[in-house]
């Protein structure tokens, strides 16, 4: 999917539908291929959502939100996932003051801009809760006083499939709050040269410029909650979360804030394609990603939630004229 | 592997209709059941192929249901078919987990090439762990008489049927590894640690509440103990219970209960091992799982798996629309029979508002109130047969058949139309419509046959159709593809080329059975003559105008023919119009001779004074006259005389006749005519059974000259006005057999002699014969015959002229010769000692007895049909410029309606989906999706298309602009064309 088109006729608003491309451009530079994936992250971010990423490690996960914090220029920190890991010790705590009587807010690593939270599930469930509060309102509470955390805030959550031994499975309120959830997958050979031979990876990160600043990506997520949705269209998303509902193979189906995600991507995606209005593709598109994080499957395997939800989308028809 | 499951119910009795139409076939000896009892021998091979063409069309891919399930429950099977054709025939799918039906219902979306998923509400099976499911899926095709089924085994992925949580427990052992270190006694001294907490169960005390946490949730909370924790419940399950169910359903219940109180949990089966238990849903595993004794079920023998094979068809309901169609193919028939019979529309009316009544009482009231539907259908039924029955008309056994047969089936058919609230009662409703379809073709002998009968039979064919459909269907297949439509009409012409073909083998019928030879009379008018002709309406005819200028009596017989009096002038035709005065059922064509002449006068013929013998009917036994020869092993030759107009009382009959049927009494005269003592009104019927001589042409020259044998003078007689040159052009053409004198005569006519209606009349005086063969040489077939017969007579041959009809069409569909008024003939008759009279004309191509082929009612339609297209084929042409320009014109109405409907845009937006569907997209994806399926060079055409079409219709700031359109509509043309199959491009 090319992020810019060449029409004139198509109706954005003007320079907008061109951020998306150079944010999605300027990881690329980093990350070899998996521009699908490179694409679903960018519109997560342009949607003002939250991202999951469930690989195995050493395929790039850091390396891709090291590169979006890069490319719209904010600040990046991270966390690394650990089961002693306290809340205190993600948000920040009240430590004392120089005068050595005041308690004086110390912020945690979570303001940045863009956070990568690496291995999440290994950290406890009360500090998984901790991140709530955070993903839904980008405010921190503590002691009662509340802070907000930079804006735009993005959080890159990852988990290793693979290793389950000794982790705390995210509850479904905490994987219901990620927007879109994506799987690097491993590159293929040309790619895995391009990165041993440093044309590619994390070497480059340094000279990377930002494709654009906090303001514009703030305005471009204002552009992105206007795109039109048609009646038939937010009809068509409905159906396919009825679809996962009805699914035989599937214990819990989407809920109604899983449309809610998929109908931003959506318009991320219409915005990335220079348009201002949702066509079925879109929805057929962030399907994937918006949805299969969400899902209840007997079987952890993401493939087999990816073929359920594929059986979903072809038995809805997509909406015509 | 396909096989027959059953006869759909009441599709026995349109078999049983099609024996009874053989039975009416072989009564009658009509052309036109023959025909039916064919369409429907191919429409049973239809019914049967159409259900094994379907079958084959469905695959069944995989079957999902839940995982888990509790015995008793509702569970919904998902079904997953594949399509590989599409078929409009309705398929039922089974669902059988060892040997229960667990699921049935139709299988959706049969008429579209592709998956299709379909859900079918369940129950679950019995107890256990089932990774194996049979699938049956029937189908009886689009016409529903033949039910075919194929069976297929799908693995799926476990289901784990637990049972039922027992009332009560099973034998739980239970231990408390904290107590008996600790020593500690019990939570009541709370002194054990405290590990979270946990939601009120019943038995907690009150003193272990946390109110903290129940304040904050509002509901009861409790500190949780670690000594509950560490609870350990040990259920026994026993092997070689009685009821293995049981036992399972006690289990679950202790291991639920064990659950329930926070306790570990395992089960051990006999004095095994222990097997751990986590959570509910092991629970279930382990209760689905459990064998406690092997299985002792033992597989029915396959006689009583034979007997349960006898009607299959999993839904008996009828909806309202096709009761209608069911009425109204009952009707068809029925004003196909009564018209005929001589009802007026009146009658007809009543008889149709008598059906009416009769589906409006069954679809309205189903199967409620059964006593009162039956007694208003025998009242019903009762009232009509009452109207339709005249009992001063029923004399005989014979009329029985036509004035109380058919009535009685109207009534019947109508109270059957009052049962008809299911499946199984509409066939028979339509059997009973077939049957009265193939008495009407056995009763019917016009030309308005042929059509009513397709018109019953579409009728039929729609209504048994509708039967077998249980929903209007949702996305008619009609639409979906033109090889459909292909398909269908080789299938319609396949069937045609099958129904000539088995009428081809099947000879025309020889007539009817003895049994029930036809024959009333419409109205009985005596005549008043001893034995003397009667004109039509009953008065004395006493002789034929004659061209001396004397007029004798009135015009003469039937329609004006001079030829049907008892003197016939050579030189008078009279004026005869072209209407139909006789039918003639009959597997050959003959002469049908009505009078004989053998006195001549130079101008006139005579026929004998001699009334002959009175013989009384209804049944005559014809005692061969002056010249027959009874030939014995002669074929019979039956043939029915229908009258179609008002005929005087002459019996006509192909020679030689030995028995008629007539209801009056019969003067056999000796020169062979026969006579009744009443005339015959329109509508009168009467059959006679002949003896054919079989004469060949070999057979009558072998006689050789038959004058040197002597016959009476009276046939040898001449005029005294005989010229001299007539005898000598008789001399002249003399052979040494008289067949070949006949045909020399004959070849003499038609050389020198022209065949004209309006030949002039000789002048008073003069010799008719001599005045034909040498003054005007024109002349009709009264003259030919007269002149042969003079000239044979002047040789000592003995020879006489006859008078009657000759056949000059045939209705191939009925079976009956037709004779006009202007097919009145005159012909010659020779008596040659081998065989008797044989009949000789140059004019009528009547073949002689025994050279006659015998056709095949095949044959004879296949030959209506060729000699129908030559005859019209300017007229063919001209209908089907029409029905093209017709067929143009609904199309581009079609167009119109769609690019109303669908708006400009939308048209565009479907022919651009029916373009990717062509190259294998799709219908269900989005327009992104299907612009990918076209190839390299179009993809970037395909992909604008994509993005204008979902514009015009999502974008809500879209504005229509002509330019655009005209583009998009160019590349969609573009995508058409590309997108055609291969044959269209090289």
């Amino acid at each position: 999917m090319s992020a810019v088109l060449s029409s004139d006729r198509l109706s954005a608003p003007s320079g907008t539908q061109y951020i998306g491309g150079a944010i999605s451009d300027t990881v690329s530079a980093l990350l070899a291929g998996r521009r699908p994936q490179i694409e679903i992250a960018t519109a997560c971010v342009l949607a003002g959502g939250h991202l999951l990423i469930e690989d195995v490690p050493g395929v790039g996960k850091t390396l891709l939100a090291q590169g979006l914090a890069a490319s719209i220029g904010g600040s990046f920190s991270r966390v690394q996932g650990t089961s002693d890991l306290l809340p205190s010790d993600v948000v920040g705590s009240l430590a004392p003051a120089a005068d050595g009587f005041s308690l004086h807010f110390r912020p945690g690593p979570l303001f940045a801009n863009v956070v990568l939270f690496d291995e999440l599930n290994r950290t406890n469930a009360r500090t998984q809760s901790a991140l709530l509060e955070v993903m839904e309102e980008g405010l921190v509470t503590v002691d009662g006083t509340t802070h907000p955390v930079p804006s735009p805030f993005v959080l890159v959550a990852t988990q290793n499939p693979v290793e389950m031994a000794g982790t705390y499975p995210l509850a479904e309120g905490v994987t219901d709050r990620f927007m879109a959830s994506i799987s690097l997958g491993r590159p293929t050979a040309e790619e895995e040269v391009e990165v041993l031979t440093g044309r590619r990876g994390r070497n480059r990160l340094a000279g990377v410029a930002s494709a654009a600043t906090l303001a514009d990506l703030t305005a471009c997520r204002a552009v992105v909650r206007e795109v039109h949705i048609a009646d038939a269209i937010a009809r068509y998303a409905v159906d396919i979360l009825h679809a996962t509902r009805a699914h035989p193979r599937v214990t819990l189906g989407a809920s109604t804030r899983a449309g809610v995600a998929l109908v931003a991507l959506a318009r991320a995606f219409a915005v990335m394609n220079g348009r201002d209005f949702v066509v079925p593709h879109d929805i057929a598109l962030a399907a994937g990603s918006a949805l299969a994080h969400r899902l209840v499957v007997p079987s952890s395997d993401r493939s087999v939630t990816a073929a359920i939800l594929a059986e979903c989308l072809a038995s809805v028809p997509a909406p015509r004229k | 592997m396909t096989r027959p499951a059953g006869l759909a119910p009441g599709a026995s009795a349109l078999i049983a209709a099609w024996f009874a139409a053989a039975v009416i076939a072989l009564l009658t000896g009509a052309t036109a059941v023959v025909i039916v009892l064919a369409v429907g021998v191919v429409v049973m091979v239809v019914a049967l192929i159409s259900g094994t063409h379907a079958i084959r069309g469905v695959r069944i891919d995989a079957i999902e249901t839940r995982a888990a399930a509790t015995v008793g429950e509702k569970l919904q099977w998902h079904v997953r078919s594949n399509i590989t054709r599409p078929t409009n025939a309705e398929v039922y799918a089974e669902v059988r987990v060892a040997a229960d039906v667990v699921a049935a219902g139709w299988v959706t979306e049969t008429g579209r090439v592709g998956p299709t998923s379909t859900v079918i509400e369940g129950s679950t099976p019995p107890r256990g762990v089932h990774s194996i499911v049979e699938v049956r899926w029937f189908t009886a095709g689009g016409i529903g008489l033949l039910w075919w089924r194929r069976t297929a085994f799908v693995e799926f992925g476990p289901l784990a049927v637990a049972p039922v949580a027992g009332a009560a427990g099973a034998v739980v052992a239970r231990s408390n590894a904290d107590v008996s270190v600790d020593g500690v006694v019990g939570h009541r001294q709370g002194r054990d640690d405290v590990d979270g907490v946990r939601t009120w169960r019943s038995g907690d005390e009150v003193n272990a509440v946390h109110w903290p946490s129940t304040v904050r949730l509002r509901e009861l909370v409790v500190r949780e103990r670690h000594r509950e924790r560490n609870e350990q419940w040990t259920v026994q399950a026993h092997l070689g219970m009685p009821e293995p169910d049981e036992e399972a359903g006690r289990v679950r219940h202790s291991l639920e209960e064990g659950l329930a109180n926070g306790a570990r949990v395992s089960v051990c089966i006999g004095t095994g091992d222990p097997e751990p238990i986590r959570d509910k849903a092991d629970v279930s595993r382990w209760c689905a799982a459990f064998d406690p004794r092997q299985s002792t079920a033992t597989q029915p023998h396959w006689w009583q798996r034979a007997a349960r094979l006898t009607y299959a068809e999993p839904t008996t309901t009828l909806r309202p629309r096709s009761r209608w169609l069911v009425a109204a193919a009952g009707a068809t028939p029925v004003i196909m029979l009564l018209g005929p019979l001589g009802y007026g529309p009146l009658d007809i009316a009543i008889v149709l508002a008598a059906f009416a009544v009769g589906a409006a009482v069954s679809s309205s009231l189903g199967n409620r109130l059964r006593p009162v539907r039956q007694l208003v259908g025998i009242i019903t039924a009762a009232l009509v047969g009452g109207w339709l029955v005249d009992v001063e008309a029923i004399t005989s056994v014979i009329a029985s058949l036509r004035f109380l047969l058919p009535q009685l089936l109207v009534a019947l058919v109508v109270m059957q139309g009052f049962e008809c609230v299911d499946r199984r009662s509409a066939r028979v409703s339509l059997s009973c419509a077939a049957l009265l379809t193939a008495y009407s073709a056995g009763v019917r002998v016009d030309e308005q046959l042929g059509p009513w009968l397709v018109v019953a039979g579409l009728g039929l064919w729609v209504a048994l159709r509708s039967v077998q459909q249980t929903n209007a269907p949702a996305a008619s297949p009609r639409r979906q593809s033109r090889r459909g439509l292909t398909t269908r009409l080789a299938g319609g012409l396949v069937a045609a080329a099958g129904v000539l073909t088995i009428l081809a083998i099947v000879p025309v019928p020889r007539g009817p059975a003895q049994l029930t030879l036809p024959s009333w009379l419409e109205e009985r008018r005596p005549t008043n003559g001893e034995g003397g002709l009667a004109s039509p309406d009953g008065s004395p005819l006493l002789g034929g105008a004659s061209s001396n200028g004397e007029r004798t009596d009135s015009t003469g017989g039937a329609g004006g023919y001079p030829g049907f009096s008892s003197t016939m002038d050579t030189s008078l035709r009279g004026d005869l119009g072209d209407e139909v005065v006789l039918r003639v059922r009959a597997p050959y064509p003959d002469f049908w001779r009505g009078q004989t002449f053998t006195r001549f006068d130079g101008r006139t013929w005579s026929v004998d004074d001699d009334i002959g013998r009175r013989s009384v009917g209804p049944e005559h036994r014809i005692t061969p006259s002056y010249g027959d020869i009874e030939i014995p092993n002669a074929d019979t030759f039956i043939q029915t005389f229908y009258a179609e107009v008002d005929l005087p009382n002459i019996i006509f009959a192909a020679s030689r006749p030995t028995q008629v049927l007539l209801d009056a009494a019969l003067w056999q005269r000796a020169d062979g005519a026969l006579r009744a003592d009443v005339v015959l009104p329109e509508g009168s019927a009467y059959t006679v059974v002949s003896e054919r001589s079989g004469a060949t042409a070999q057979g009558l020259r072998a006689n050789g000259d038959i004058a040197r044998l002597g016959s009476p003078p009276e046939l040898v007689e001449i005029p005294e006005s005989t010229s001299d040159r007539t005898l000598r052009l008789a001399e002249q053409l003399a052979q040494p057999s008289t067949y070949d004198t006949i045909l020399a005569i004959e070849q003499w006519l038609s050389e020198n002699i022209s065949y004209d209606l309006d030949a002039p009349v000789p002048s008073v005086g003069d010799d008719a014969v001599d005045h034909f063969l040498f003054q005007s040489k024109l002349g009709f077939c009264e003259q030919i015959a007269t002149a042969t017969a003079i000239m044979l007579r002047s040789l000592g041959v003995p020879a006489r002229v006859a008078t009657g009809y000759v056949p000059s069409d045939r209705d191939e569909v009925a079976g009956v010769w037709i004779s006009r008024a202007r097919d009145a003939h005159a012909w010659v008759e020779v008596r040659f000692p081998s065989v008797g009279w044989v009949a000789f004309d140059p004019t009528a191509s009547v073949p002689l007895a025994g050279e006659a082929d015998e056709s095949t009612v095949g044959g004879d339609l296949a030959r209506m049909l060729t000699e129908f297209v030559s005859d019209h084929a300017a007229r063919l042409a001209l209908i089907a410029l029409g029905a093209g320009f017709a067929l143009a014109l609904v199309r581009r109405l079609r167009r119109w309606y769609q690019r109303r409907r669908r708006g400009r845009w939308g048209v565009l937006q479907d022919r651009f989906v029916a373009a990717a569907v062509r190259r294998g997209g799709s219908p269900t994806t989005s327009n992104t999706e299907l612009a990918a399926v076209f190839a390299e060079p179009l993809t970037d055409v395909a992909d604008i298309v994509a993005t204008t079409l979902d514009e015009s219709a999502f974008c809500d700031s879209w504005t229509d602009d002509d330019f655009r359109f005209e583009q998009t509509a160019g590349s969609v043309r573009t995508l058409e064309r590309l997108s055609r199959p291969a044959r269209r491009i090289h």
